[in-house]
């Protein structure tokens, strides 16, 4: 079993992390309850030891699985082969009574909702409502903000990540974020990319090259840039620098997607790009938008959810299939708003 | 909208450009006063010799050696405490907490102690009770703890001055708070360091005061750490007040440590600029 490293959240780690080794690509930790370290050899021990998994990801295994289990591979290009293969394998989320404290005020209170797998859900309502709040609970961003207390349950896949001892550090490689405003490293465009791979153990410069060129690949970024990989990234125009955060998120390959209003700093026709760019990653991941462009949620989104404000706390009005919301909701509210009476 | 320059009133702009001539005139009275009285002593001999006779004749050899000494040993122990202090202070301490604002508050006080107290301090301390005595040491460790705060306090400023967005997207991504800090936020706080670095060096370069009681001002060339040595600034005092007819050698030690400090700013400037923000693509 893993032994909680006593030096993390610790300010000593800061000195320590650097004279260990690289963290692996892959990490084990968030299936704490399910996983139990096969093989009780000192690597396995040492790195248990350190609340890590070995970098090979070998001694850890879930349970009532076969040796080929897609979490605990650090290899990337195994692991989409086989999400390629089977995309059964991406994972759902399912919230309960889901309610975020800032401090003593609720951002948002009891939130039921499913969100389905390989499906683009998005959500919707007016501002303050807390659906960025909501997304940022799905991949614990919400640690970053002191004074943030989330109650309730979100399960990835059955997992139950609302909780203390998951590793919020491993959830993020598996549920990513891009954010309203782009906000690539002040690095180079390869750097961008890469940075985050060679942290997550990736240092082969070959492969890095390929992962990185399918990434801006599948993003349309890489015709436009192959030719200035080395020129900073803060050059690129402001669509260009958010379809560069989502290749960013993609060539870590997560499973989950989370956009908070991804096109709202962009003008009209970049905003066009990075929409297609999003539906066109339906099926790949599971994907949540949060957005306050109606017609866009029509156009990309699967399902639907209204968030607005009751009493001041967020709440989860209406949830539903796109048509369902747009053609037949079942609350005046949504009618409401859905029809541009609202909101 | 017609021509604006004739509408408005022109007293303001002419205030505005008396004042920044004031300032830079100022600065080139000194350094021109320095040069006039100061260029025609130096020489080569003047920087490597001994002084002879009180520090009428000779060089200043010795001090030279000694003033770095007392800077290096300075930076050597407040660079990496500065640094670490920042990082603490900037990410990993919340604003409001109690831990925090004594810090803070701790620092800014120490930033505005005068240096003469740093120098009784320094005396009591390092020389008396560590045992240090009269040397380098004492005087670049005195020096240091009149740089920390300066130091910290920029540093934090740098940290804090990165975008909340490079925190946030670098979480997003799975990479812990340490790698972020390292690669990431250190890097792009590099201008903040420098302006802390060379106000630091700024106050260690030119400081007297507190130097008198803790590297003492013997003004042979030092053999250790632990050996007195005299800095620049001593020197000048010295042959300025206590020599008569040194005015000439004081007015070329002036000089030397004007151009130093632009020197070693210089350095440091590129040197973090090199470390650090190599990483930086802007």
């Amino acid at each position: 079993m893993a032994i909680r490293n006593p030096l993390r959240k610790t300010w000593f780690a800061l000195i320590l992390q650097p004279l260990l080794p690289p963290h692996p690509a892959l990490s084990c930790k968030e299936r704490e309850k399910e996983v139990y370290f096969i093989g009780e050899g000192e690597k396995v021990k040492f790195w248990s030891f350190f609340h890590l998994p070995s970098p090979t990801g070998e001694g850890c295994r879930r349970r009532g699985e076969g040796t080929d289990s897609k979490l605990l591979k650090p290899d990337f290009h195994m692991k989409s082969q086989a999400r390629q293969n089977s995309r059964s394998s991406l994972p759902a989320l399912q919230t309960e009574k889901l309610s975020l404290y800032y401090g003593k005020k609720a951002a948002f209170r009891e939130i039921a909702m499913p969100i389905e797998a390989g499906k683009i859900t998005a959500i919707v309502g007016p501002s303050g409502c807390g659906k960025s709040s909501f997304l940022s609970c799905l991949n614990r961003l919400t640690d970053l903000i002191p004074g943030t207390k989330i109650s309730g349950s979100i399960r990835l896949d059955g997992l139950e990540i609302a909780n203390e001892k998951i590793d919020a550090i491993a959830l993020r490689r598996r549920v990513g974020t891009i954010f309203q405003k782009p906000n690539p490293f002040p690095f180079s465009i390869w750097k961008n990319l890469a940075f985050p791979l060679q942290e997550h153990g990736i240092k082969n410069r070959d492969r890095l090259d390929r992962l990185i060129e399918t990434a801006l690949q599948d993003v349309g970024l890489w015709n436009e840039v192959k030719d200035r990989l080395n020129t900073s990234a803060l050059s690129l125009s402001g669509g260009q620098k958010q379809r560069l955060c989502i290749a960013r998120a993609l060539v870590l390959q997560p499973e989950v997607l989370l956009f908070d209003e991804p096109c709202s700093a962009l003008d009209p026709i970049s905003s066009g790009v990075v929409e297609d760019l999003i539906a066109s990653l339906r099926g790949r991941y599971t994907v949540v938008i949060v957005t306050h462009n109606l017609a866009q949620a029509r156009r990309i989104g699967d399902y639907a959810a209204l968030f607005w404000v009751q009493e001041e706390v967020g709440r989860l009005i209406e949830y539903g299939t796109i048509e369902q919301i747009f053609t037949a909701p079942q609350d005046a509210l949504t009618a409401a708003y859905v029809n541009g009476i609202r909101g | 909208m017609g021509d604006r320059a004739k509408i408005d009133n022109p007293l303001p702009s002419i205030i505005i450009w008396a004042i920044a001539l004031f300032v830079t005139a100022a600065f080139c009275w000194i350094l021109g006063d320095l040069l006039w009285h100061g260029v025609g002593k130096l020489s080569w001999a003047f920087l490597t010799t001994a002084p002879q006779n009180a520090g009428r004749d000779g060089g200043i050899g010795p001090i030279l050696v000694s003033t770095c000494l007392i800077l290096g040993v300075c930076m050597a122990v407040s660079l990496p405490l500065g640094i670490s202090t920042a990082m603490l202070l900037a990410e990993f301490t919340n604003d409001e907490s109690w831990f925090g604002r004594l810090v803070r508050r701790s620092l800014d006080v120490l930033a505005g102690v005068p240096s003469i107290v740093f120098g009784l301090f320094g005396n009591a301390f390092f020389a008396v009770k560590l045992g240090l005595g009269f040397s380098i040491l004492s005087g670049g460790l005195t020096l240091a703890c009149m740089v920390l705060p300066i130091l910290i306090r920029s540093t934090e400023a740098g940290l804090r001055a990165v975008p909340a967005d490079y925190r946030l997207g670098a979480a997003a991504l799975g990479l812990s708070r340490t790698t972020t800090l390292w690669k990431l936020l250190l890097p792009a706080a590099t201008p903040g360091l420098i302006v802390g670095l060379v106000l630091g060096i700024g106050r260690a370069i030119a400081e007297t005061a507190a130097l008198i009681f803790t590297s003492g001002y013997v003004d042979r060339m030092p053999e250790s750490l632990l050996d007195s040595g005299r800095s620049l600034s001593v020197h000048i005092f010295d042959l300025s007040m206590n020599v008569a007819g040194g005015d000439s050698s004081a007015y070329a030690s002036a000089l030397v440590l004007s151009v130093l400090l632009l020197l070693v700013n210089g350095i440091a400037t590129w040197t973090a600029q090199f470390w650090l923000a190599r990483r930086i693509t802007p």
